[in-house]
């Protein structure tokens, strides 16, 4: 299930509300919790919902096993190889071994089958949700968890078990024993989540039909103008898609007495590639930070292994995001700007702001375009009219038709990816209130007016 | 007052705030829930004339392959309550967000909705023509083809700002290209209309993909010199009814409430007719019923039928035999003071064989009448004409 259905909306959310909090202690409501969670999955994966099941148990039983070898290290050692090659075993298979098989058949020359299997919903999110449980009690920075449901439901939670953020054990291990749900805690997390869900449905879904006209217009017919149109499109929309659904965890998370880490800080702003990564998808950042950039040595090695760290780990950063050529080298990609920056170019930043401020815009802007085109004739020549190249022309009808129409949102799009949109909406609620309760309750109705609408399908037997 | 009084107000009003929030919100979920549950299923929506889904069976196949979850979707969002007031809320949003189309429909200047016209198939077209060409050859008949352009080209300065659309100029140029050397007679009325334009006629319903009855009946003229007559057409035009509220209002969810009138077009000199449809024989080419519908477009002809037949009691007059779509329906009045019999087939609801009726019946005259947008479109007359259906064996 997604939150933007009105399945989740009218009928999901309500309901598991009303069941959690009729059960008056934490254990019930845990219960309850994993319950609608494990329902939450299985409804858009009923089968794959039993692999899930399946990790959970193992991985409870495996780290309980790791937890009692005490202080044999040896032991130790042996249950975390075994855990983590379990995990990723899981994940590769079922997201990596066609694109495997695909490498392997364009070098040998030979046809090995494909598995051709369909990727278990957020399986990435989740296994990397372990593998952070597992690390840690193997490090003892957290405790082992003895109770299997707090456990499953770590591991399954709903609001953010398929799109993140990726929460760390040691984040949320308190308040699976412990919470308190206030009412203005839970107004807060509605207030974020209708935020969330405006971002989703109202600008990103908007823009993505932008970029999706775009790209299917014919090359041969595509104007310098359409392709940047496209090109911005694409930058916000994915912004908005992803950080709307954080945002939509995140409260939901609020509304149930959880705190999730923030996932974006504005990440637009960012004025250098490394700010940029620190203000984009953090909790994948600081996932790949703390499990894989430190324990190769960090940047507390010499010049030529830091800047091999920086290519592991954002060559494995890159695939994270999809088993296909074109993300690897997303990857590798920003792991060349980065080095670039961190090598060449220390102190420019400070220098020359706005001047980085564009150049870190063009680097993000090219890298979305790596990202979204799998096929890389396709890329060639979308990136060579953005750059100018065999364009038809300036500025076309289409393209200015589709800017016309799209200006508003556009320009809403560019001033939410920044924080003065929010400022003046805090402006509003403090001298305001009742103004900033309408606002909501605006977003929120337009945003189901807009998930009504794409089921909006009249019969015309009189069409012709 | 203190600086951390001053706070600790801010934060008391911020939580008054998020309190009333919670609450507000969450009493409209509750609601919104409950009504979900507890009213009745709707059946038919009227503002979108088609059948809602109902409550989806959970068969257990359908739930193993994930398909029940997006099966529950579509019934749910048929079902929310307000329905229409959220699809209005989208439409009426998006305005404000300066977009001038949904679904294919632009809505222009002053409000009018103007269908867009989107790219053809030059293939579809080529075989289509081919099919008329071949049609035409194999029974000798004197044959005209009659193209009429929709508001999008004729009303063009009414489209939105940098709108885009195909061209029907264009479309009519291939069509002409591809008739020419051929006995086939084609005319494109987009001259008339535009000559009819400067006199501040309406062409075009506001609402409504079709032409009026009073641009129908000002090119009858021109039609008629395709087909060989050279009387002059006289009559009036009479009002039925000025609730009409056409089917792109509906399509776009465009919904200004605007009313439009239906005008017939009567011959001065009123000639008795029998009409023969699917429902029986009929004194009138107008359907009373049909007016009273929700579409009350289908007043013309009681809508559309595969094959009607009119004879008039003008006997030794010639017989005409139409291929045509809906925007001839009220273009047909027009043209019975010059035949005795007229058969009209729309190739979209037509399940008969044309090479018998063109063997019981010997017309003197074909016609094939569309416009524009529909006919790039098009994939029926082809089959038709070309008929795909096995021939019925001698008993």
């Amino acid at each position: 299930m997604v939150f933007s259905s009105i399945t989740f909306l009218l009928y999901f959310l309500p309901v598991t509300l009303i069941l959690y909090f009729a059960v008056p202690s934490v254990k019930g409501r845990n219960l309850v919790l994993l319950a609608a969670s494990l329902f939450f999955y299985a409804w858009g994966e009923p089968v794959y919902v039993i692999l899930m099941v399946i990790s959970i148990l193992g991985n409870y039983l495996m780290v309980r096993l790791m937890d009692e070898a005490g202080e044999d290290l040896k032991h130790r050692k042996i249950h975390l190889a075994f855990l983590v090659l379990w995990n990723l075993a899981g994940l590769f298979f079922f997201k990596y071994a066609d694109f495997l098989v695909d490498i392997i058949n364009r070098a040998a020359g030979s046809e090995l089958k494909k598995l051709e299997l369909s990727l278990p919903i957020g399986i990435s999110f989740y296994t990397f949700q372990a593998l952070s449980y597992v690390i840690d009690v193997y490090r003892k920075k957290t405790a082992c968890q003895k109770n299997l449901i707090s456990f499953a439901l770590y591991i399954t939670m709903f609001p953010q078990l398929i799109a993140g953020p990726i929460v760390k054990y040691n984040e949320i291990a308190e308040r699976l024993q412990k919470r308190r749900i206030t009412r203005a805690a839970f107004g807060q997390g509605v207030e974020r989540f209708i935020f969330g869900l405006s971002k989703k449905v109202l600008l990103a879904n908007t823009l993505g039909q932008v970029f999706t006209l775009v790209s299917q217009q014919p090359a041969s017919e595509r104007t310098f103008l359409l392709v940047w149109l496209g090109a911005f499109s694409y930058t916000f929309q994915i912004y908005f898609d992803f950080s709307g659904y954080s945002d939509m965890a995140i409260g939901l998370g609020y509304m149930l007495g959880f705190r999730f880490p923030e996932n974006f800080r504005h990440p637009y702003l960012a004025s250098s590639v490394t700010e940029f990564w620190r203000r984009w998808h953090i909790s994948l950042s600081s996932w790949f930070r703390d499990y894989v950039y430190i324990p190769l040595g960090g940047n507390r090695v010499s010049k030529a292994r830091h800047i091999g760290n920086l290519i592991i780990v954002w060559g494995l950063t890159g695939l994270w995001h999809g088993a296909s050529l074109n993300f690897l080298l997303w990857g590798f990609y920003y792991a060349f700007w980065l080095i670039i920056e961190k090598y060449l170019l220390e102190g420019f930043e400070e220098r020359h702001r706005i001047f980085s401020h564009l150049l870190t815009a063009l680097i993000v802007i090219f890298g979305w375009m790596l990202f979204s085109f799998t096929d890389f004739t396709a890329l060639k020549i979308y990136a060579g009219q953005m750059l100018g190249f065999k364009t038809a022309g300036f500025l076309g009808k289409e393209a200015m038709y589709l800017l016309k129409s799209n200006i508003i949102t556009l320009i809403i799009a560019c001033l939410a990816s920044g924080s003065l949109l929010y400022g003046l909406y805090r402006r509003v609620r403090e001298k305001w209130a009742p103004a900033a309760l309408v606002i909501q309750i605006l977003m929120l109705v337009i945003s189901v007016s807009f998930l009504v609408y794409q089921s909006y399908n009249p019969f015309l037997y009189f069409r012709f | 007052m203190s600086k951390d009084a001053v706070k600790n107000r801010k934060r008391k009003k911020l939580r008054q705030f998020h309190i009333w929030l919670g609450l507000i919100a969450g009493l409209l979920f509750l609601i919104m829930f409950l009504l979900a549950i507890l009213l009745p299923d709707k059946e038919l929506s009227v503002q979108e004339k088609r059948v809602l889904s109902s409550f989806p069976r959970p068969y257990l196949n359908r739930i193993a392959e994930g398909s029940y979850s997006t099966d529950f979707e579509t019934y749910v969002s048929d079902q929310i309550p307000f329905r229409n007031f959220f699809t209005k809320m989208k439409v009426f949003t998006d305005r404000l967000a300066g977009r001038q189309e949904s679904q294919g429909v632009y809505r222009g200047k002053d409000g009018c909705l103007i269908e867009k016209m989107e790219d053809w198939d030059q293939e579809q077209l080529n075989t289509t023509l081919d099919a008329v060409i071949r049609f035409t050859k194999t029974y000798e008949k004197e044959t005209a083809f009659v193209l009429v352009p929709t508001a999008v080209s004729v009303m063009q300065e009414k489209l939105p700002l940098f709108a885009p659309t195909a061209s029907q100029e264009n479309f009519s140029r291939e069509t002409k290209e591809r008739l020419k050397n051929t006995e086939i007679r084609f005319t494109d009325l987009t001259e008339t209309l535009t000559s009819l334009k400067e006199t501040g006629m309406q062409l075009y319903y506001r609402t409504d993909h079709h032409w009026t009855t009073e641009a129908a009946a000002g090119c009858a003229e021109t039609v008629l010199k395709a087909l060989g007559h050279t009387a002059k057409l006289k009559g009036k035009l009479l009002p039925v009814t000025d609730s009409f509220c056409g089917s792109l209002a509906a399509k776009s969810g465009y919904a200004s409430g605007e009313k439009e009138v239906i005008d017939l077009w009567v011959p001065e000199e009123e000639t008795l007719y029998l009409m023969t449809d699917s429902k029986g024989k009929h004194a009138t080419l107008y359907s009373e019923e049909g007016l009273k519908s929700n579409d009350p477009y289908t007043v013309f002809l009681g809508g559309n039928e595969g094959l009607i037949r009119i004879e008039t009691e003008q006997f030794g007059k010639s017989s005409l035999l139409v291929f045509k779509d809906s925007y001839f329906n009220c273009f047909l009045p027009c043209l019975l003071g010059e035949y005795e019999r007229v058969d009209v087939v729309d190739p979209r609801y037509y399940d008969g064989d044309i090479t018998s009726l063109m063997l019981q019946n010997d017309y003197d005259q074909i016609l094939f009448f569309y416009n524009m947008n529909t006919f790039s479109e098009d994939t029926s007359l082809s089959l038709v004409l070309t008929g795909t259906e096995e021939p019925e064996e001698a008993p």
